[in-house]
């Protein structure tokens, strides 16, 4: 793949030390809208930032479809929940857009606790009935002046407003700082007590689900006080609890039907039809544990980490620690693919767990055909796993091995024995270098990885 | 059997950590952090009691006749040594709890402490289920509440416009670690029932856990006062500690260095990891 452009992500301007701004830069989600125009970030800092692709221009050929920043708020803030005297954090968990219907661009940000509806008017982010962006500006002309001068706000215009003038200078257009205030459109909070790790839009594009380690709610975009729970495996007694929920999604067409996983390394798909509590799952899908990889560690890694349609709505592609495995809806007893994604770490799982890398959670994403897989790894590698070909390849998102418009060199790991000169050790690995979110364009093959705190844009090479 | 010891070590000390972590307590993180506990003091006590053929071969649990927590041993014996602590119960992620449990007239004073700590975010607070009786508790929690017409919307009753997390009205509140069950849709000013203790199914719950009684001391009626739990009238009032500060009073941390180095006899550091792991 061909790298076509590398965007940072804007530094933090909010009120924090350097090395809390540091971490709250890690990008912590990326997803692509349907049309695949817009991109989408969170980070820990509980920002979002929007990248716009540039329409292709026949003067310059060389930027073709190239990903610029669009916009950036601030979705959620630091707060504490003093009847638990629980600091809840800012940190985007999951962004979700919603399909484009008008002209209007719709997303669900959620952190923990709280999931927001933003909403994009001719390009602005809207704060309720305010504007927020005022790139050009007309200045003064004469002093002491009362004129009428009309503000160019974005792409539109604003009806005209009064200004004072106050020097006498010819009134010319400057561009003004970018200025983002916004206040979400719907605010879903007060509805889970433990930290939402999912949200998913419903193909009725009227209602949602958001689901933390225990529950499940389905909300409706116009009802904020108010969600169904469907799902609820909280024990009687918690001290009997042996697995939480780690992701849940809606099916991509049909809209009573939506799946979760659990720590446990098992899937329900479940039926809202059949009952309004789905407790009872309509399907279960789990594979038997193999003896002989046994060990302490088993259950932790057998967690399933994030679970996908495929966009046809056949398959259900799932990732635990080790693997990522491709489901058929008709097929419960077992998986029919699975892929190693860094099996070399199976050795490693102790000091993995002393790190704490052995408790990450690594996202995986079909391309626009369902041919492909693609998640990431450690040392800023990823994979993609061609299903039609059976092959596989590791590249690695770095700024140092890769130029402008370069084209992407296959990386290996060496498993053991004697190590290649293009081949990197096990031991050598980096394990704070880690690529937990991607996202792959709905259409084309344009992806987007999030390393750390910088992203990284690819694009299938174009002759 | 030393790789399950410095598991346990390290296990520990992460579990203690994950409280202290922004964000408040992650119950996935916590909930596997348990099971590996769980499965690691199983392979070292089963490691322990094939390489010690001797007078605790018969305790599954190898401690010492002396040791403290013999008494808490269950009355249930099961071929699992942990099981015999959770009287069958293989799904606890918390030894303790089962422990308190097992033996409910043991002289454990944690039980009152905890229960008098209502802000602790512990998400295995048995208040949610203080019936065990019933079929489905979370039915019976729903249909009792008569506010709501669809008992498991999670509706709102504060300021829709407010986007207060700290509402006291609010479906979360289903959770809190409260002494009432869950159920109990107490109005704020309202004050709290005594909190149930922690029995088992088949014992009765509408007792008072038993007051902890220190050794050698009877305790002593106090017309007009109140009677400490000691059994003793006290110097006078005194600021309470915290929990944290108790337990870290109790027993100096055991640094995570490599097997065999863990000071004290394994059953006392046994018993400090089950506390630490019970403290989270």
């Amino acid at each position: 793949m061909e790298e076509d452009v590398e965007t940072r992500k804007i530094s933090s301007s909010f009120l924090r030390d350097h090395s809390y701004a540091t971490e709250a830069d890690i990008i912590s989600t990326v997803e692509f809208n349907h049309t695949g125009e817009l991109l989408a970030t969170g980070d820990k800092g509980g920002r979002v930032v929007i990248f716009q692709r540039e329409q292709e221009s026949k003067n310059q050929p060389h930027r073709r479809g190239e990903y610029n920043v669009y916009s950036t708020f601030q979705s959620h803030e630091p707060e504490f929940d003093y009847l638990k005297s629980l600091e809840i954090e800012e940190k985007i968990n999951k962004i979700r857009w919603l399909p484009q219907q008008n002209a209007a661009y719709f997303l669900l940000s959620t952190n923990d606790k709280t999931v927001k509806l933003w909403k994009d008017e001719d390009g602005e982010w809207r704060m309720g009935s305010r504007c927020l962006r005022a790139p050009t500006m007309v200045e003064p002309v004469s002093p002491l002046c009362r004129v009428l001068v009309r503000v160019r706000w974005g792409s539109g215009t604003c009806p005209w407003v009064l200004t004072l003038c106050l020097s006498s200078q010819v009134p010319v257009l400057r561009p003004m700082d970018l200025m983002v205030e916004a206040t979400p459109r719907r605010v879903f909070a007060n509805a889970h007590t433990y930290h939402i790790n999912s949200i998913s839009v419903n193909s009725d594009y009227e209602t949602y689900m958001s689901a933390d380690d225990l529950r499940i709610n389905l909300w409706n975009f116009e009802i904020t006080n108010q969600s169904f729970n469907i799902v609820d495996i909280k024990p009687a007694n918690m001290e009997e609890l042996t697995e939480v929920i780690t992701a849940a999604e809606f099916h991509p067409h049909h809209c009573n039907t939506f799946v979760y996983s659990s720590s446990k390394g098992t899937i329900r798909l479940c039926d809202m039809r059949t009952s309004a509590l789905c407790d009872r799952h309509a399907k279960f899908f789990e594979e038997p544990e193999d003896p002989s990889n046994r060990s302490f560690f088993s259950e932790i890694i057998s967690s399933i980490s994030d679970v996908k349609f495929s966009h046809s709505g056949r398959y259900i592609m799932t990732r635990d620690y080790l693997t990522v495995k491709v489901w058929d809806l008709n097929m419960e007893n077992r998986p029919i693919e699975t892929y190693q994604v860094h099996d070399y770490l199976r050795s490693k799982l102790c000091s993995l767990y002393e790190n704490d890398c052995i408790f990450d959670k690594f996202e995986c994403v079909w391309n626009g055909s369902d041919s492909v897989i693609m998640t990431g790894s450690y040392n800023n590698f990823f994979r993609m796993f061609d299903r039609n070909t059976k092959r596989d390849v590791t590249l690695e998102a770095s700024r140092e091995n890769s130029k402008p418009r370069a084209i992407l060199k296959p990386r290996k790991v060496c498993v053991g024995g004697k190590r290649r000169k293009d081949e990197i050790s096990v031991d050598s690995l980096d394990f704070s270098k880690k690529i937990l979110h991607t996202a792959w364009h709905p259409a084309e093959n344009i992806i987007a990885v999030a390393a750390t705190n910088n992203l990284y844009i690819f694009q299938d090479k174009v002759n | 059997m030393e790789e399950a010891q410095r598991l346990l070590t390290v296990s520990v000390w992460k579990l203690y950590r994950c409280r202290l972590q922004r964000g408040g307590l992650r119950l996935h993180r916590s909930l596997q952090l348990s099971l590996l506990v769980r499965a690691a003091r199983h392979s070292y006590l089963t490691a322990r009691a094939a390489a010690e053929p001797g007078p605790t071969a018969g305790n599954p649990l190898g401690m010492a006749p002396g040791d403290p927590h013999r008494g808490d041993l269950p009355r249930t014996p099961s071929p699992d040594p942990r099981s015999t602590r959770d009287r069958g119960d293989p799904a606890s992620p918390d030894p303790r709890s089962t422990r308190d449990r097992a033996d409910p007239a043991s002289p454990d004073p944690r039980s009152t402490r905890d229960r008098a700590d209502p802000a602790s975010p512990d998400p295995r607070s048995t208040r949610d289920g203080e019936d065990p009786a019933s079929p489905d508790p979370r039915s019976t929690r729903d249909r009792a509440d008569p506010a709501s017409p669809d008992p498991r919307s999670t509706r709102d009753r504060e300021d829709p416009a407010s986007p207060d997390p700290r509402s006291t009205q609010g479906p979360a509140n289903r959770d809190q670690p409260q002494d009432s069950p869950s159920w109990y849709r107490a109005p704020p000013s309202s004050p709290r029932p005594p909190p149930p203790p922690r029995d088992p199914p088949s014992a009765p719950s509408v007792a008072p856990p038993p007051e902890p009684a220190s050794p050698g001391a009877a305790p002593v009626a106090r017309v007009g006062r109140k009677r400490r739990s000691s059994g003793s009238t006290g110097p006078g009032p005194v600021p309470v500690p915290s929990k944290r500060a108790r337990l870290e009073a109790e027993e100096p941390p055991l640094a995570p260095g490599p097997p065999g180095r863990c000071s004290g006899p394994p059953a006392a550091a046994f018993a400090f990891l089950v506390r630490a792991v019970g403290a989270c």
